[in-house]
């Protein structure tokens, strides 16, 4: 299951992203998880306790928002939700850009700085 | 409590590490396919049949990645195609770091293709960038002709579609139309090829293909 090694990843960005706050514990996690990621959050949520033990991130919540994939089609010039594919909900287009729903994404975190 | 804004993919590392490989690749002519599919889809036997086709005309080079063994490595190399074999004890995808550190066992100098054949999963590759320029799923008739349906992320990844062993479709209740049809519901830019390795069927334009 590799949501452990994501989990993983995760925990190490955001030890990153606090490097200011050397002593500083972390509370809470929002993670954003496209539709389209390949990424199962049950088992990202299931991993991710054993991945933070001893790191300061032990004891943290995770919170995950499921991103739905938004697409832009040029053939009609709207945007849609996509659902799971790529072609264009309203006109059939194969042509869309994805604009949100395909990555996992760390948004935001918080700390407790002693 | 203090919120830290972040704002940034959590696979950045491997996302990062692909795009070093894809400057590689661009640097040496090297146009390199990422093959996903199930295990048993057919991936090696479609890469043998190749192989085989364009004996003596391809460039090609290949890195296997598999849980255990390197029966697969032993395939290709009996085609005459340089092949190295990633083993990873558990892991079910390939990343980018892992194909960086086996091209200084290949000749890069030497060729213009490089096919990466991916841990048969048709979940966990999906999100793992391997620096390729065309992503292949390769799918079987054997698999259920909504397997598109089911796996959207992994369909919604891909360029290419090889769907494989098309002389078993009246034995297992399947249309490959309808397959190939499922596949560009869920993907429209799918480029499609319906192959067999058995019977050759399909197998030239995959050879054109890797040329």
């Amino acid at each position: 299951m590799h949501e452990f090694s994501i989990a993983t990843d995760l925990i190490d960005l955001v030890i990153s992203s606090m490097t200011e706050y050397p002593g500083a514990k972390v509370k809470s996690i929002t993670v954003s998880v496209g539709i389209l990621s390949g990424v199962d959050p049950e088992a990202l949520q299931f991993c991710f306790p054993e991945a933070a033990k001893g790191t300061h991130a032990d004891g943290a919540e995770l919170i995950l928002e499921m991103v739905p994939l938004i697409v832009d089609c040029p053939d009609c010039a709207t945007r849609h939700d996509g659902g799971r594919s790529l072609k264009c909900p309203k006109c059939g287009s194969g042509d869309v850009t994805v604009c949100y729903g395909k990555d996992l994404i760390l948004s935001t975190f918080d700390i407790d700085i002693p | 409590m203090t919120k830290i804004d972040v704002k940034k993919k959590v696979l950045r590392k491997n996302d990062e590490a692909a795009l070093k490989l894809k400057a590689i690749f661009a640097e040496k002519g090297i146009k390199c396919f990422n093959l996903i599919g199930s295990p048993g889809s057919g991936k090696t036997s479609v890469l043998e049949a190749a192989f085989e086709m364009g004996k003596g005309s391809l460039k090609c080079a290949v890195i296997e990645g598999d849980v255990k063994t390197d029966k697969d490595m032993q395939r290709i190399k009996k085609k005459g195609i340089p092949a190295v074999q990633i083993e990873t004890d558990g892991a079910c995808h390939l990343n980018a770091e892992q194909i960086g550190a086996m091209l200084n066992k290949l000749p890069t100098e030497e060729i213009n293709c490089l096919i990466i054949e991916n841990v048969g999963n048709l979940i966990c590759p999906t999100s793992y960038d391997l620096g390729e320029e065309e992503r292949i799923i390769v799918i079987s008739v054997a698999e259920g002709d909504d397997k598109p349906l089911k796996y959207p992320s992994a369909f919604t990844s891909a360029t290419v579609m090889i769907i494989t062993k098309i002389d078993l479709a009246p034995y297992v209740d399947s249309d490959p139309e309808t397959l190939k049809n499922n596949a560009l519901s869920v993907n429209p830019r799918l480029k499609v090829l319906m192959t067999s390795a058995k019977t050759g069927e399909g197998i030239d334009r995959f050879v054109e293909m890797i040329s």
